[in-house]
């Protein structure tokens, strides 16, 4: 059985940021992957200023291979229901449109930490002053004996399951699926992310150039046709925003977990084992996870450093350290930071204060209506009270964690 | 509810409080003599926080002369005294120390008198301690408890026994006056209720001492009791070195540079003590034209570096 | 990565505006590959140098001041001789190897410590000797704490010309970077003491230079940032000891208290001066003297000018003020706190005897640490012209009051010496400071647990203002790597890059620092 100091579970972009403080710190680090390294990931790839700030001071500048064409993204450009477009760019300048394949398996290999891939994680025993990590690589059962866990491992978590196996079902699940298609012609700026708040085609709607061909996604409540959804939207940019496509080629999709970061219900983890990046619950409001991913990964590789250096538990240090990271986010889907702040990494509030009056009007009308579309989660009350209690205490509170 | 998470119970001051700071490093006499920060306070902290076990800093543990400097310097407030005592509890023995009763058949009546537990050193500067003794109306002691304070000093167990047969005469006096400041302080564990006063302190309150005290006088301050309740004594000494005009060994921190700078295994007999280098740095550019030391243990430190002449402060009056 | 020379932002394959903003390097450098350790180890051993691989070694030397960089070193080396600190560069030029040096260990950004490698430190060469109290000189070996040097000089009634004020800053580490203290004003920075050293260059020549001899590297040893050699030996001007004077004074405006203090130095009213304040509502104004006379003539002519209060009257005044406020009086229970902690601190009677105080480096670097201490310190910092100061204080508080609840500014004036104009081309001195620079530390209390990532946002925004109006670091260090093109321009960099590739070809000596 391998004696480590630390186990992280899954090869990302959090796993490769908490890898690299543990390492620097001098602790004994292996992170298990599921699949062969250099890994598929469904992902958008456009990063957020903060999170390619994080990727340069930590890791250095982007190798070429690590991105895809168009190797940079301006900005987000968002659509209403009422043909009003609004372009934002991001603070700072251009953002890397990341591919995940090379990108995360980079990063890892940056952190210099041990990666054991094509082992999967089977599970875990918290025995207090180790943790025992069950896992198979290619069917064959191994274990681990790790002194912390970190669970990096994406929003549906092996490793939340193990140790909150009714977590799943607290929290609604939604399906985001993306289809690659040959361009036959595409008004939409490659520039640019491109976001539909139209409750007519999802909860979450968008579009943007990769490699030569677009992107067409949708995510919807776990349930609904990812088939019929999507050609939904195909149809729709084709009539409204003159684009038009080939069949789709290629299309991938996986489950997500939206709520965490709207209502402050992050799941931090429990004795020994930390809960890191999406899995956490750290969402974007634009749906990018991978800043927060990094950051919130790195803070999990602090937390245990610290909690090691101080002999104080893992879970104080971490629940303390990540309060910065969780206001940052949660901040992006609190109604009064919206309002009255910048909470965002581009200016919505000039773009908007850019449009006549007329427009300004159609765009609130059309975001209250997309809002409704999420109202069957209940969700207003505590989107308020949380909204109240930044301003009131100056953060999130705790006790919502689990 | 958000924040008084933030803020929670204040960690323990602890080898896990250090933050590294080094400030130790400016006052550790073992760190004069070593310049290596595996040998210092702050080092053997370090090694802890990263999870080095104490069989791996022996070396490191048996270097410290538990001279205490480190604790007033310590802005963590850390006891680090306690962390090197703590630390020699957990190893085995240096040497075996025979901690065994001496079986004494009559038990001493000490009938509410003043008793001086005087210890090796002072006993072997036996003119002093008879001073100290007459000075300060001491009734005659047969068991001074040394074996105990040595060890107390090593980390080594003390049988229920001794320490009951050391403990038993004693309740019988009015106040102990004790030489060793380790002993003085388990002392006022054992018997909360005893008035127990640090040789040094006791003496150089005395008018009559005080008045022999010149200011071409080098005044040694015994640096363990001192650094053990540094914020009372810090002020005592100084209205002391200003009422009188002699120089102290304290530096610049205020903190009492020691005149030796002995190892466990050095205190124990196991290697010879090399204390040239330090004694040497205390009178480094000092005009005096004598030195009065408190405790008897540094007089033979003084004698073979310089001619001055060396006397313990109980001998001050018939200097 | 490990590529021995710094990227320019053409490298970056994302975009010619990318982060046109928030400019950034590599700050956490990738640990050392490790490549031929084990090689280099037996040559080491074998030319006799010892090397310490021991977790218990290597441990203590995990972070710096700062904590917020962590690195392990593969091993450490403690200094003993210029002869034994050649060997080692030798040797590691050859393996390619990257050595760290390191002092006090009191750099914020993680310019002390070793991302894999080897770990030099220099305190093993703590050593003073030779004191010529008729020349008024002390020769050194470096790593010795300037506190330690005060207590040998003080024997002697002695006393160094400035220093750090911080206990555990090394000669060594001062003359690399720099050094401020209160007396500053008058007698430039720490670094400016040093009249000729002993280095060893990253090659392993051992060199002795000073103004008039080997003048080039004497010039790119000072303010150097360990790039060009590791400085062995100094000889530094030192003075005979006095007891200062103290004066205080109280504002509650930032900017009227600059003022004051600016006024002070262009005047030379003073021997001392400085501004400490707790956040921006009680600024303290300190001046000091080291004579009857000065401080006579200050009394004189300057005091009465001086828009400060005692502090009977500073309280007189702001009472009023947070009566009518009253969301304010969590800041004033916090200022009547931080008072009863601080002043009886800084009154000891041991050190202040017949309002003389004994030992001003003492009671000031004692209080730094044990109320501003702690295991992460967070200090940025801005060094301005004396024009631009005020804003960038004024800019600098602001980013304070958004990110901790309490904090303390130290400003201080820093004499510049036309002749030391060379060594400051690529250093903390602000280009276009004349006559005295100012430096503004930004020192939050760090009264609970924060992550890294807040600690370096908050640093990141305060060196962002330093970028917009022109000013320089006085912490430059590791940031320096992240800031240096934008704020020297590639020309004076490539310069100082190039003269650095010549230097150390194989890039081993203090590597993430600056290039």
């Amino acid at each position: 059985m391998r004696k480590v100091d630390v186990i992280i579970v899954g090869a990302s972009l959090s796993a490769a940021a908490a890898a690299k403080r543990l390492i620097d710190s001098g602790l004994e680090t292996v992170i298990l992957e599921r699949k062969a390294l250099p890994r598929h990931k469904i992902c958008s790839g456009i990063l957020s200023p903060r999170g390619h700030r994080f990727l340069i001071e930590n890791f250095g500048p982007l190798p070429r291979e690590a991105l895809h064409e168009p190797t940079a993204c301006r900005g987000v450009t968002f659509h209403f229901p009422s043909m009003v477009s609004m372009s934002m760019d991001f603070f700072g300048g251009t953002t890397p449109h990341l591919h995940r394949k090379y990108s995360d398996h980079w990063a890892i290999k940056q952190s210099r930490a041990e990666v054991h891939d094509e082992t999967s994680f089977a599970g875990l025993e918290d025995r207090g002053d180790h943790v025992l990590v069950h896992a198979r690589k290619h069917g064959e059962p191994l274990e681990y004996r790790a002194r912390w866990v970190i669970g990096a491992d994406g929003p549906s978590s092996l490793v939340t399951r193990a140790i909150y196996p009714d977590y799943p079902k607290q929290i609604p699940w939604f399906f985001v699926g993306q289809k690659f298609h040959e361009i036959i012609d595409c008004p939409l700026d490659e520039q640019y992310f491109h976001f539909w708040f139209h409750p007519g085609l999802g909860h979450y709607t968008w579009s943007h150039a990769r490699d030569g061909r677009q992107i067409v996604g949708v995510g919807f409540k776990r349930g609904d046709n990812f088939a019929a959804k999507h050609a939904n939207v195909v149809n729709y940019l084709s009539e409204k925003h003159g684009v038009k496509l080939q069949e789709h080629t290629d299309d991938e999709g996986c489950a997500e977990n939206f709520g965490p970061s709207l209502i402050n219900r992050y799941v931090f983890g429990k004795g020994n084992v930390l809960i890191t990046g999406q899995a956490a619950g750290f969402l974007n409001m634009i749906g990018e996870g991978m800043s927060c991913a990094l950051h919130s990964g790195a803070i999990s590789g602090e937390a245990v450093v610290e909690a090691r250096l101080r002999n104080r538990p893992v879970q104080e240090m971490y629940r303390k350290m990540i309060v910065s990271e969780v206001r940052r986010t949660s901040d992006q889907w609190n109604p009064l930071k919206i309002a009255f702040d910048r909470p965002h990494e581009a200016d919505f509030p000039a773009a908007l204060a850019a449009l006549s009056w007329r427009e300004r009007g159609l765009v609130m009308r059309d975001l209250w209506r997309f809002v409704v579309l999420y109202k069957e989660f209940k969700w207003g009350r505590q989107i308020a009270s949380a909204a109240l209690q930044r301003p009131l205490l100056g953060g999130y509170s705790m006790m919502k964690w689990l | 509810m958000f924040d008084i998470f933030a803020k929670a119970t204040p960690a323990p001051r602890d080898y896990a409080a250090c933050s590294g700071c080094s400030l130790c490093l400016l006052v550790c006499p073992v760190w004069r003599k070593t310049r290596d920060l595996r040998y210092t306070p702050h080092g053997r902290a370090k090694a802890l926080q990263h999870g080095v076990a104490a069989a791996d800093l022996k070396d490191s543990i048996d270097s410290c002369t538990l001279c205490g400097a480190c604790v007033p310097a310590c802005p963590e407030n850390i006891d680090l005294v306690a962390m090197t005592l703590d630390l020699r509890r957990q190893l085995p023995p240096v040497r075996p120390l025979a901690i065994g009763t001496r079986g004494v058949k009559k038990i001493a009546d000490y009938s509410r008198q003043s008793v001086l537990l005087a210890g090796a050193a002072l006993r072997e500067h036996d003119a002093a301690r008879r001073a100290a003794m007459q000075l300060l109306g001491c009734a005659p002691v047969l068991d001074d408890g040394d074996d105990i304070a040595l060890a107390l000093e090593a980390g080594a167990q003390i049988s229920a026994a001794r320490q009951e047969e050391f403990l038993l005469p004693l309740r019988t006096a009015a106040q102990l006056i004790v030489a060793d400041a380790l002993l003085a302080q388990q002392l006022g564990r054992w018997l909360p209720q005893m008035q127990i006063s640090n040789l040094g302190m006791a003496l150089s309150r005395r008018a009559d001492l005080r008045r022999q005290l010149r200011n071409d006088d080098l005044y040694v301050i015994e640096p363990r009791a001192y650094h053990a309740d540094y914020e009372a004594r810090v002020r005592y000494y100084d209205d002391l070195r200003h009422a009188t005009g002699c120089a102290m060994n304290l530096d610049l921190q205020r903190i009492a540079i020691p005149a030796t700078a002995r190892s466990l295994s050095q205190r124990l007999g196991l290697k010879t003590p090399d204390d040239a280098e330090q004694t040497h740095w205390l009178l480094q550019g000092r005009k005096i034209a004598r030195i009065v030391v408190e405790d008897a243990g540094d007089i033979a430190a003084f004698r073979q570096i310089s001619t001055l002449p060396v006397v313990h402060l109980a001998e001050l009056p018939n200097d | 990565m490990n590529t021995p020379s710094s990227f320019t932002p053409s490298d970056c394959p994302v975009g010619p505006d990318s982060l046109t903003q928030i400019t950034r390097r590599q700050t956490n450098p990738t640990r050392w590959h490790g490549a031929g350790w084990t090689d280099f180890a037996g040559a080491l051993r074998a030319a006799g140098v010892d090397l310490l691989e021991s977790l218990a070694a290597c441990g203590a030397f995990a972070t710096d001041a700062g904590g917020t960089a962590y690195g392990m070193p593969h091993g450490m080396v403690i200094a003993k001789s210029a002869q034994q600190i050649s060997s080692l560069l030798k040797i590691a030029q050859r393996f390619g190897v990257p050595v760290t040096v390191r002092g006090g260990g009191l750099t914020t950004e993680g310019e002390s410590v070793a991302f894999g490698g080897v770990l030099l430190d220099m305190t093993g060469m703590s050593r003073v000797q030779t004191i010529d109290a008729g020349a008024l000189t002390v020769r050194t070996q470096t790593g010795i704490f300037w506190h330690s040097l005060a207590e040998e000089l003080r024997r002697e009634g002695l006393d160094y010309l400035s220093a750090p004020l911080n206990l555990t800053s090394t000669v060594g580490g001062s003359l690399n970077v720099g050094g401020i203290d209160v007396n500053s004003p008058r007698l430039g920075c720490s670094a400016d003491q040093a009249i000729a050293l002993q280095i060893v260059t990253p090659t392993g020549e051992i060199v002795e230079c000073s103004e008039t001899e080997n003048a080039a590297q004497f010039q790119r040893a000072i303010l150097g940032y360990g790039q060009f050699c590791v400085i062995t030996e100094a000889t530094l001007k030192i003075r005979r000891y006095t007891p200062v004077r103290m004066q205080y004074f109280y504002y509650s405006s930032l900017t009227t208290a600059v003022e004051d203090l600016q006024r002070l130095d262009r005047d030379d009213a003073s021997d001392y001066s400085g501004i400490l304040t707790i956040m921006d509502s009680a600024v303290n104004l300190l001046v000091a003297f080291d004579s009857d006379e000065r401080e006579a003539a200050f009394n004189q002519r300057w005091k009465a000018q001086l828009r400060g209060h005692g502090e009977l009257g500073f309280a007189l005044r702001a009472l009023p003020r947070y009566l009518l406020q009253p969301w304010k009086w969590p800041e004033a229970l916090y200022l009547l706190r931080r008072k009863k902690q601080l002043f009886p601190e800084f009154r000891r009677p041991e050190y202040v005897r017949d309002g003389l105080m004994q030992d001003r480096t003492v009671v000031f670097s004692r209080a730094v640490w044990k109320y501003w201490g702690s295991r992460q310190m967070v200090i940025p910092d801005l060094a301005t012209s004396a024009e631009k100061f005020v804003a960038a204080v004024t800019r600098g508080n602001a980013v304070c009051r958004k990110y901790f609840p309490h904090y303390t500014l130290y400003c201080v004036g820093i004499k510049l010496r036309d002749d030391h104009k060379p060594h400051y081309e690529l250093s903390c001195i602000p280009p276009d400071a004349e006559g005295w620079a100012y430096g503004c530390e930004f020192e939050p209390m760090m009264d609970r647990v924060y992550s890294r990532d807040h600690l370096q946002s908050f640093k990141n925004e305060i060196y962002d203002i330093g970028l917009d109006i022109g000013a320089s670091y006085y912490r430059f260090g590791g940031m320096m790597k992240g800031y240096i093109r934008r704020a020297f321009g590639d020309e004076m960099v490539d310069r100082h890059l190039a003269m650095k590739q010549q230097a150390d070809p194989a890039m081993i000596l203090n590597r993430n620092v600056v290039f």
